[in-house]
């Protein structure tokens, strides 16, 4: 899950989200594209592929994660029992 | 790597007592029932609060509040700025479940009557918080200056208008005006951006402040019969139960923005008339057709101005129902439990009747 968000960061940041220049050809574009209603897609089918990649990554780290939470569960509850077992018993 | 890691935790409790802290965390007992489910409702909230917090820094980097450009820049977020779509989408859902884990975590609080003493003050923050979500999302609603946004909100800034002696100043106050216009944008961006966010930031403070001072709450019936409900610490044992949840939540999160994103309508027209159809957001639906339905006079007096006041009666009596519910184990108190789900069932069944 670490590694799928680093990736999308580094994909966000190579991709020149926070510096984006603004184009007055682009404002063209996107004015005559208000217009009409936008609908939100993916541009191109490498932006379409990545994207169902990373969801496709996102599910199998939360499987992962979720898997190694609910054994370190199994073992704090574990220790916290027997603490409180041998404190009762002290 | 161990050591230098082991080094700053020490430094860090030197300077700001952090073990003090984690010491807390570890002894706070949290009691585990059959009503503890509804315990994960409070971080979920704050897991998606965070959520917008993070999409909002980064929405406004490219979002221009004014009547020109606002319509315009969202677009542009949507179809030029790289997977602003997602972003776009990714905040504008983490909204809709934020609101709704306000509600549920409303209506179990409720429910189990944890509110009662001493968590009274931790009930009326709650309400504050809820307050100040839903006029999170009213306000947001407006920003990309869509017909459908335009129109939203001068419906939903005219009910005000219905409250006697102060309704026209409210309304005004709201928009800036007579009117939905620029200025009404620039005032609801400013709310959602700046004051809204100072006022959450205090309210969760005390909020968070008073659920760690009085602990959390165990089930009336257990308290009644004075039994010992079992505990788990918070940390580590109750967070990481905490953290299967949000990892579940962020998924779903994640998954429906992506395949359900929402769309952008054309640019608002302050002289066109409202599209067909207008509909606040979910959250208000109950209320938008209580107004629809409501006669036109009842007992002489305008319908809107008696489910006006009756709605703002009802706020009243959620904010003090841990002062009027005082007595949770008798009469009083079944009472108020049912009208809790009455409420439940009048706002799903009012709501599903807006859409049809």
């Amino acid at each position: 899950m670490l590694a799928g968000m680093i990736c999308l960061s580094l994909f966000l940041c190579t991709s020149g989200w926070a510096q984006q220049p603004e184009s007055s050809a682009g404002s063209q574009t996107v004015t005559e594209e208000t217009q009409e209603e936008i609908k939100p897609a993916p541009k191109d089918i490498k932006e379409a592929i990545g994207i169902y990649v990373f969801l496709g990554w996102i599910w199998i780290s939360i499987f992962v994660l979720v898997f190694i939470l609910r054994q370190k569960i199994k073992e704090t509850d574990r220790i916290y029992r027997l603490k409180f077992f041998s404190s009762d018993k002290s | 790597m161990k050591n230098w890691g082991k080094e700053l935790v020490t430094w860090l409790d030197d300077r700001i007592g952090l073990s003090a802290i984690t010491q807390f965390l570890k002894e706070k007992p949290v009691p585990q029932h059959q009503h503890s489910i509804w315990t994960y409702t409070g971080s979920a909230i704050l897991l998606f609060f965070a959520i917008q917090v993070v999409t909002g820094f980064m929405l406004i980097l490219y979002y221009k509040p004014t009547l020109e450009a606002a319509n315009a820049s969202v677009g542009r977020i949507m179809t030029e700025i790289p997977l602003g779509w997602i972003i776009r989408s990714v905040h504008s859902w983490s909204s809709t479940f934020m609101i709704a884990f306000v509600f549920i975590h409303l209506i179990s609080i409720w429910l189990t009557k944890s509110y009662r003493k001493p968590r009274e003050i931790t009930w009326m923050s709650g309400v504050f918080l809820l307050a100040c979500s839903l006029v999170f999302g009213f306000t947001g609603y407006l920003l990309p200056w869509d017909d459908l946004s335009l129109s939203a909100t001068k419906v939903g800034t005219d009910i005000p208008r219905s409250i006697p002696v102060v309704g026209a100043w409210v309304t005004k106050l709201l928009r800036g005006g007579e009117d939905v216009t620029g200025d009404t944008l620039t005032r609801f961006f400013g709310i959602h951006v700046c004051i809204l966010p100072i006022f959450i930031f205090l309210l969760l403070a005390i909020h968070v402040y008073l659920i760690q001072k009085k602990g959390m709450s165990v089930p009336l019936e257990a308290e009644t019969r004075g039994e010992n409900v079992p505990t788990i610490p918070f940390w580590p044992n109750f967070v990481y139960r905490e953290m299967v949840v949000w990892l579940i939540l962020v998924g779903i999160l994640f998954s429906v923005a992506i395949l359900f994103p929402p769309s952008l309508d054309k640019q608002a027209d302050l002289m066109a008339a409202a599209p067909e159809g207008v509909k606040p957001e979910w959250y208000f639906l109950f209320l938008f057709q209580t107004l629809k339905i409501v006669p036109a006079k009842i007992l002489f007096v305008d319908g809107d101005i008696v489910v006006v006041l009756l709605m703002l009666m009802a706020g009243l009596f959620i904010f003090f129902l841990p002062v009027i519910d005082n007595k949770p184990t008798e009469r009083k108190g079944k009472i108020i439990t049912a009208l809790g789900y009455v409420l439940v069932v009048y706002a799903l069944i009012f709501s599903v009747w807006s859409l049809l």
